[in-house]
């Protein structure tokens, strides 16, 4: 039972933890909490649908070929890859609409009033393109395979898809923390994340900077609805029902720190799991509100605030 | 000889119709230090952020080697070769030392491999704590890494704004002799400082700045007789007293 | 005179949930417009206030099938008090984690709130009566009033005089010693830290009785409908109450009721105007375009006439 409740939070929670980079990228750039990053999750997923669509169709129509143990076959990973980048310009262009002009007027808490608009908007938008009704990638039937007998720690089943979503979900942890730590592009970030003003004086263009931010942060959030899409369904709200997981996971790894927001999204995901057996799984959601809240009041700052002076 | 740094009837500020520079012209020559003082609150940083593209520029002309640049973008002149160093906050504190270095360098295109080391040669110290964050060294080190950081493209200004804040007299001193040392490399020296006295020791000219005009540009030599500074600094205290 | 009937009764309908929304854009603008407090929980607290007032004031379900079994049948005056104080106390806990960190966190936390009483609204089925909601929450002189027309505008009258009160309230105490304080807290960052532990004190206070007034708007609300449910307090109250501060103009009393009117009456007009156009298959689709548009005329606002139609003028922006 132990086991299980670890290895369901784990998956939960390397969902949480993709879009929870992508928003405490975007905070600490930025400087504003942007409520709209769960409907990039939402638009990413959906968007994928509508490209897996397409590529089936390319493939010649009918279902498409499972790839080894996998429910999907290659036209959910084309689907993603597109998927992934129709996101970011949704993104680049709510920045060219709203957040860009706004963020030239001053006052960053103008553009958080604006995401929450700006999300409300891309939501009900998803709604009208989409209808309501609950979506499916694939109905291919998975079976969850033993990876732990059932007399260890009360076993451990999963599926070979839920497997997957972990193990990508690792790479693009690994290759974005690569990414910031070692190439000048991921260093620019977090050079203009700590302060704007010296990295334009040291030669860095901000504004390329902002875009590639907005860039990498809707193709996480991309990925991380199109795996919730795929371990589970697709509903419009998947994005708004994230957003609070999200929130909690960037504070309590600390605005602007990778690595903290993955840890965080994996916690966060391990209280929702275990909150299930504790307080019943109606109120699992509840569980991130309450980790929001421990974190508010013990250690604002989080676990791993980068922003050190 | 056209300076390196030619500034004219510069009028800066952060709101529109708020000019805090309101008309200040100075010029610094390749080699040269000059000092850039003044009373808190004279606009002297303003100054120093507007020439390197911070605040905007409401009109006058800023000239680099002769080109027109008021109004250019900060990053773009970085890398045309206007060095500047912030009072405060000017290191990258989550990277490293090495780290903050090649960051300057690849953003402006310098081979990092060769610019490093001159500039590790230049300050020994940051050599030794090339792998420590930049936000865990101490005042000294931090200053220094800030002048390097600045100095990496090889520019032709380097516009400093109270580099010896918070410094012990020690430590000033050796920085303050760092500039000599880069000034007589031929790069353009802009020294914005309270520190008068260190100031003018090493500048070659001194220009005050009141209200955000140039008052006085002088020989160095003239501005440190006792007594014309501080009239210099507060103009209108003899009309004030009784 | 008998073909004009609909018409007035459903103008007293629009100006009843004018004056509802009203009162809940004071309370915002009380938190916003005055101390610089982003709540992103408005629907949350209304939604303490009109179930706290419902729970006092309706007997539970009754019969063998009964799903709420809590419900006191207390008087309504009883239940409007409650729901707000309930509501004041709520936004203070709140207040009590989020307002001594940045400004942002308390954003997040009251987001987090709204999520969580959302859930419980649903769940606890038998305090709230689940998805299903409380029905037959008592309306004031129903007894005594034949015909929808009469109790509307009575309530109209009463919703009215609430907001009048709460607005002639909210007007002294801009005007008093603690609303300066307020702004100066709001205005200036140095201001705020000089005042240290008061200052917080002083933004808890604005939080807690915003929230009250919020909670008091939500009680107004439920004895007029009769009956609320969890899908009345979602996201979409929240965004609709700030759309009617920001167009009215945060920061001005009077600029939040005319905002509410105005936003109000674009909502249902672009609601009407959707439905015509848009075939009945397609309804709960047009629903969501309504949403769309008024999130556009947010967006509109804040880039183009960020002070709303009434508001102050930008001194600086607000908590920068
Ligand atoms: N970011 C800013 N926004 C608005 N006004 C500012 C800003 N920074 C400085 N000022 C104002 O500009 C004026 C000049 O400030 P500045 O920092 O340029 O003076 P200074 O000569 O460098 O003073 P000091 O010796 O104290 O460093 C001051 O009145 C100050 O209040
Ligand atoms: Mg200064």
């Amino acid at each position: 039972m132990i086991l299980q409740i670890i290895a369901d939070g784990l998956i939960v929670g390397s969902t949480i933890a993709l879009g929870a980079i992508g928003l405490t990228m975007t905070y600490s750039l930025l400087r504003f909490a942007n409520f709209a990053h769960g409907e990039f999750i939402a638009w990413g997923a959906y968007l994928a649908l509508t490209f897996l669509g397409f590529f089936i169709a390319l493939g010649g129509g009918g279902a498409m070929a499972p790839l080894g143990p996998f429910s999907f076959g290659w036209q959910l990973l084309a689907a993603l890859v597109a998927g992934a980048i129709a996101t970011a310009i949704l993104a680049l262009v709510l920045d060219w609409l709203l957040f860009d002009r706004l963020s030239a007027q001053g006052s960053a808490i103008v553009l958080t009033i604006a995401s929450f608009g700006a999300a409300l908007a891309l939501r009900n938008f998803l709604q009208f393109v989409y209808g309501t009704l609950p979506a499916y990638y694939t109905r291919e039937l998975q079976i969850a395979i033993h990876i732990v007998p059932r007399d260890v720690g009360g076993g451990l089943r999963a599926t070979p898809d839920q497997l997957f979503v972990l193990a990508l979900a690792l790479v693009l942890v690994v290759g974005l923390h690569l990414f910031l730590q070692r190439t000048t592009a991921g260093r620019a970030m977090r050079a203009v994340a700590h302060n704007p003003a010296l990295a334009r004086v040291t030669g860095i263009d901000v504004a390329s900077v902002v875009r590639w931010t907005w860039i990498l942060g809707a193709i996480l959030a991309a990925v991380a609805g199109t795996f919730a899409g795929l371990v589970g369904q697709l509903r419009p709200q998947i994005g708004f029902d994230l957003l609070l997981p999200l929130f909690a996971a960037a504070i309590l790894g600390g605005i602007g720190s990778v690595p903290g927001a993955v840890i965080g999204g994996l916690i966060v995901g391990l209280a929702e799991s275990a909150a299930v057996p504790l307080i019943g799984a109606e109120y699992r959601a509840a569980a991130a509100f309450g980790v929001l809240i421990a974190i508010l009041l013990v250690r604002p700052q989080g676990l791993f605030a980068e922003r050190a002076k | 000889m056209s300076a390196a740094l030619e500034v004219s009837g510069l009028e800066a500020g952060y709101e529109p119709g708020l000019a805090i520079v309101r008309g200040a012209s100075l010029g610094v020559a390749a080699g040269e230090i000059v000092a850039l003082l003044g009373p808190n609150g004279a606009g002297k940083s303003t100054f120093a952020k507007a020439v390197a593209g911070l605040v905007p520029i409401f009109s006058g002309s800023v000239r680099l080697a002769g080109k027109e640049i008021a109004g250019t973008k900060a990053h773009l002149l970085a890398r045309a070769g206007l060095g500047f160093v912030p009072q405060t906050e000017n290191v990258f504190a989550p990277l490293t030392v090495a780290e903050n270095l090649e960051l300057a360098a690849a953003v402006a295109h310098v081979k990092a491999k060769q610019r490093l080391p001159e500039l590790y040669a230049l300050f020994p110290d940051l050599a030794k704590a090339r792998r420590i964050d930049a936000g865990r060294l101490s005042g000294g080190q931090r200053q220094m890494l800030a002048m390097a950081r600045a100095l990496v493209p090889n520019p032709r200004v380097l516009i400093l704004d109270e580099p010896s804040a918070g410094l012990s007299p020690k430590l000033v001193e050796h920085a303050f002799a760092k500039l000599t040392e880069i000034a007589a490399s031929g790069v353009a020296v802009l020294l914005v400082e309270q520190n008068v006295k260190a100031a003018l020791a090493i500048a070659a000219r001194g220009a005050v700045l009141v209200e955000g005009r140039v008052h006085v540009d002088a020989p160095a030599r003239d501005l440190q007789v006792p007594g014309v500074l501080e009239r210099l600094f507060f103009p209108h205290a003899e009309a004030a007293a009784p | 005179m008998s073909e004009f009937l609909p018409v007035l009764s459903y103008a007293t309908f629009f100006l009843v949930f004018a004056s509802i929304f009203a009162t809940m854009a004071l309370g915002l603008n009380l938190q916003w417009g005055y101390t610089g407090l982003f709540n992103v929980g408005v629907a949350g607290f209304v939604a303490v206030g009109a179930y706290a007032s419902a729970l006092l004031t309706t007997p539970p379900d009754a019969g063998p099938g009964a799903v709420r079994v809590v419900g006191l049948g207390l008087p309504i005056v009883v239940g409007w008090i409650g729901g707000t104080v309930a509501a004041g106390l709520v936004a203070a806990a709140v207040g009590f984690a989020a307002l001594r960190l940045r400004h942002d966190y308390l954003a997040i936390a009251t987001f987090g709130i709204a999520v969580v009483i959302q859930l419980v609204a649903l769940n606890a089925q038998k305090l709230t009566g689940g998805p299903f909601g409380i029905q037959f929450i008592p309306k004031p002189f129903d007894a005594q009033l034949d015909g929808s027309l009469a109790f509307n505008a009575l309530y109209l009258a009463l919703t009215l005089a609430a907001l009048g009160c709460v607005y002639a309230a909210l007007q002294r105490l801009a005007a008093s010693p603690w609303g300066r304080v307020l702004r100066a807290i709001r205005e200036d960052e140095t201001a705020a830290e000089a005042l240290g532990k008061r200052a917080f004190a002083f933004r808890l206070q604005s939080f807690a009785i915003g929230g009250a007034i919020m909670g008091f708007g939500g009680a107004l609300y439920a004895h007029f409908v009769g009956y609320i449910a969890p899908e009345d307090f979602l996201p979409i109250l929240t965004f609709q109450i700030w759309t009617m501060l920001i167009v009215g103009g945060a920061g001005s009393n009077r600029g939040a009721i005319a905002g509410t009117v105005v936003v109000w009456a674009i909502w249902t007009i672009a609601g009407n105007g959707l439905r015509e156009l848009i075939p009945a298959a397609d309804q709960a689709r047009a629903a969501s375009l309504q949403i769309v548009l008024v999130g556009v005329l947010l967006a509109a606002m804040l880039l183009w006439r960020p002070q709303g139609l009434l508001g102050p003028r930008p001194s600086k922006s607000p908590s920068a």
